[in-house]
């Protein structure tokens, strides 16, 4: 339990009392995002552009050529992205920049500025707009994005590295979202994947590779040796923070009550039944259901429905048929099922999140891969990579839901290809204006 | 926005790189040829030296004591210093969280603050890229007692430039640090002179396959075409007017100094267009 605790605490400190979906007091909604308390929306700007290319010139500002300075336009109303853009911001200061939007796209997409070459034709073309989507094209295509991607996924993963020894390759995880996100295969692939999991990128190709770790049941990154191997930790809390944090771009607590209870030293905010979870009450080693100084339930309720899971792979990512993890108590002994949820009367069930019950990783893979919250992070991780933000967990660079809702239509539209995604947020109003 | 009006967005540049530049000096007078202008101050100098720059290090046997160039005050309150060193952004990729809903409710509405772009810094590969693609030779070494080439700083360089370490589950850095920031620019400082004398027959900087030299044969003057590449877009009027400004605060006739200056306009200008990605 308190391998938690430090987080815990951060996230009750700005919790508090968290009042159900819509909650002030959520750390995840005071940093901007979450669907629900996010600032009223006061206008509806819908991007001109989408994902069919470019703002064009004569729609979002005059692009006027002005010596040297090029295709500097003059901002016009300061076109947006997405819905509830509050009117006279600075927003409408910006002005239409394609040329500085270039040199950021292509640093984000092949990490290189462009070529005088680029710079210069884009700075001299008669259709800028045009000229600019159609370098954002070229640059999607070259094998340098699968290598940018790769770096972009090692970084969200906090893994990556070559095999050594025992310990498994931390760079397979990364590679396979890389290699979604490049081939402009479905995101959701990520989490439901039973094969060629575990490739390889030479530089200039992947190669399709398996995990080969035993697991019973493949499930794309969910059993990905390198993950496992890397966020090893007692009770697999880590891994489930792990998966939890970067898929679902949410602190602790994972999930949060409409109707939390005075409890202790502070409110209960689980949906979960108190009682859903191992306490030295129940048959558990660690007690969850203490309250004295922070209310662990609120963190662990989801927690201990998802470690189970993840618990029988071992410290070198291998699956066993028997948990691997450990018990932070004398002896530190391997975890049972009922360190995590109570055995008697009759089994607790293993879940993603309450009311979803999962038996296996392939049923949470398949649950993670329908649930809006984990699509909804890739389209904001996307976002704030574009932007130039940092890590939304990390670094607490929460999206309101607003700034992505056209993107998240599109990502699901299009069967949840990332890279079209990226295209769009590259193309769109917000990014190219500065 | 921020980098829409051209002051706003050269000066955060500028003051950066010339409050960096001293560490640029220091690095010159390590290696005996005592380029730094007097007065200008300097963080550090050597004990074979022991040479007091300015207001700034005094050296006894081996030790080396940094102060400020603007004496022990080191706020920005100074109107007249601009050695401020503002707190790391964070350090092992955590931040205070009250700290950071502090610069968000300073930032705006989460609604506009969003939408606009941000400075996360130039990835540690895409920095080798960059200096590779503007002729520097990353491999290359310095001799003796000399300064470091760019390619040293930059080689053994990583742990200020914020590299992952994913046995820590650290990713790279998103932000700078001071750290990092004063070393990319020590990068930029070294890598100038590689940079101008290669540049004109860089791929990267050739336009319909012809390459220019950074600054004018015959005038002297910045070229427009290289100023654009090693910036990554378009120079503009005030580009082209700034560097040609520092180049020509050379003293007339005095060849060492039009070269430094013109290796200062080259980081300066680097500096300016990639302390943010």
């Amino acid at each position: 339990m308190r391998t938690l605790l430090g987080t815990g605490l951060l996230a009750a400190a700005l919790t508090g009392a968290a009042a159900g979906g819509c909650s002030k007091n959520d750390p995840n909604q005071l940093l901007g995002g979450g669907g629900t308390c996010t600032t009223t929306s006061t206008g509806t700007h819908k991007p001109t552009s989408g994902s069919t290319g470019a703002m064009s010139a004569s729609s979002s500002g005059a692009a006027a050529s002005t010596g040297p300075s090029g295709t500097t336009g003059t901002g016009g109303t300061g076109g947006s992205t997405g819905t509830g853009v509050p009117p006279g911001t600075v927003l409408d200061d910006r002005k239409l920049d394609y040329n500085e939007a270039l040199r950021t796209a292509s640093f984000k997409l092949v990490g290189a500025p462009p070529t005088l070459q680029q710079i210069l034709d884009l700075k001299g073309a008669a259709a800028p707009a045009a000229a600019y989507t159609a370098l954002i094209d070229q640059m999607l295509q070259d094998t340098r994005f699968a290598a940018r991607m790769i770096a972009f996924w090692q970084n969200t993963m906090r893994m990556g590295g070559v095999a050594v020894g025992m310990k498994p390759s931390r760079d397979t995880g990364p590679t396979f979202a890389a290699r979604l996100v490049f081939e402009g295969r479905p995101y959701t692939d990520l989490f439901t994947a039973t094969m060629h999991t575990c490739p390889t990128f030479d530089g200039k190709v992947f190669t399709d590779g398996e995990c080969n770790n035993g697991a019973p049941v493949v499930a794309g990154i969910l059993t990905d040796p390198g993950a496992h191997a890397q966020y090893f930790g007692n009770l697999a809390f880590r891994r489930h923070r792990f998966y939890q944090e970067v898929f679902v771009c949410r602190k602790q607590p994972a999930e949060l009550s409409s109707m939390p209870k005075p409890m202790g030293a502070g409110s209960y905010t689980s949906p979960w039944p108190f009682e859903s979870i191992a306490g030295t009450d129940n048959g558990g080693t660690i007690d969850f259901h203490d309250t004295t100084s922070a209310i662990c339930a609120n963190c662990h309720s989801t927690a201990n429905h998802r470690a189970p899971l993840l618990g029988h792979f071992d410290a070198d990512g291998q699956y066993q048929p028997t948990i691997q993890v450990h018990v932070p108590t004398s002896g530190t002994p391997f975890a049972l099922m009922s360190d995590w949820l109570p055995q008697t009367p009759t089994p607790e069930p293993t879940a993603w999140k309450f009311g979803v019950p999962v038996k296996d990783l392939g049923e949470m893979g398949a649950a993670m891969a329908q649930d809006q919250e984990v699509l909804t992070c890739a389209v904001k991780r996307m976002w704030n990579y574009a932007m130039s933000k940092g890590d939304i967990v990390n670094d607490a660079s929460d999206v309101p839901d607003s700034v992505v809702a056209s993107f998240n239509a599109d990502f699901k539209g299009n069967g949840y290809n990332l890279r079209e995604v990226l295209r769009s947020m590259l193309l769109s109003p917000d990014f190219v204006r500065f | 926005m921020l980098r829409s009006s051209f002051f706003r967005w050269i000066l955060p540049g500028a003051v950066f790189s010339v409050s960096f530049a001293f560490a640029a000096c220091s690095d010159t007078l390590k290696g005996g040829t005592g380029n730094c202008p007097p007065g200008t101050g300097g963080g550090t100098t050597t004990a074979t030296t022991t040479t007091t720059t300015g207001p700034g290090a005094t050296t006894g046997a081996g030790m080396v004591v940094e102060t400020p160039p603007g004496g022990t005050f080191t706020s920005s309150k100074d109107p007249g210093n601009t050695f401020d060193h503002f707190n790391d952004p964070g350090s092992s990729g955590t931040k205070d969280p009250f700290e950071i809903l502090k610069e968000r409710a300073q930032e705006g509405p989460p609604e506009v603050r969003t939408r606009l772009h941000s400075c996360t810094k130039i990835a540690y590969a895409s920095l080798g890229r960059l200096l590779t693609s503007l002729g520097v030779d990353l491999a290359a070494t310095s001799s003796g007692s000399g300064p470091k080439t760019a390619g040293e700083l930059y080689s053994t360089g990583g742990d200020a430039l914020g590299v992952a370490k994913y046995d820590a589950r650290e990713p790279e850095s998103s932000f700078h640090t001071t750290a990092s920031a004063t070393k990319l620019f020590d990068i930029f400082v070294q890598a100038a002179p590689e940079i101008i004398a290669n540049i004109q027959t860089q791929e990267a900087c050739k336009y319909n396959g012809v390459g220019k030299p950074m600054f004018d044969a015959t005038t002297g003057k910045c070229a427009y075409e290289s100023l654009s590449c090693i910036m990554g877009r378009p120079a503009t009027v005030d580009d082209l007017a700034v560097c040609n400004l520092l180049v020509g605060e050379a003293a007339p006739g005095d060849m060492a100094d039009l070269t430094i200056k013109r290796n200062i306009a080259v980081a300066v200008f680097l500096s300016a267009a990639h302390t943010c990605e």
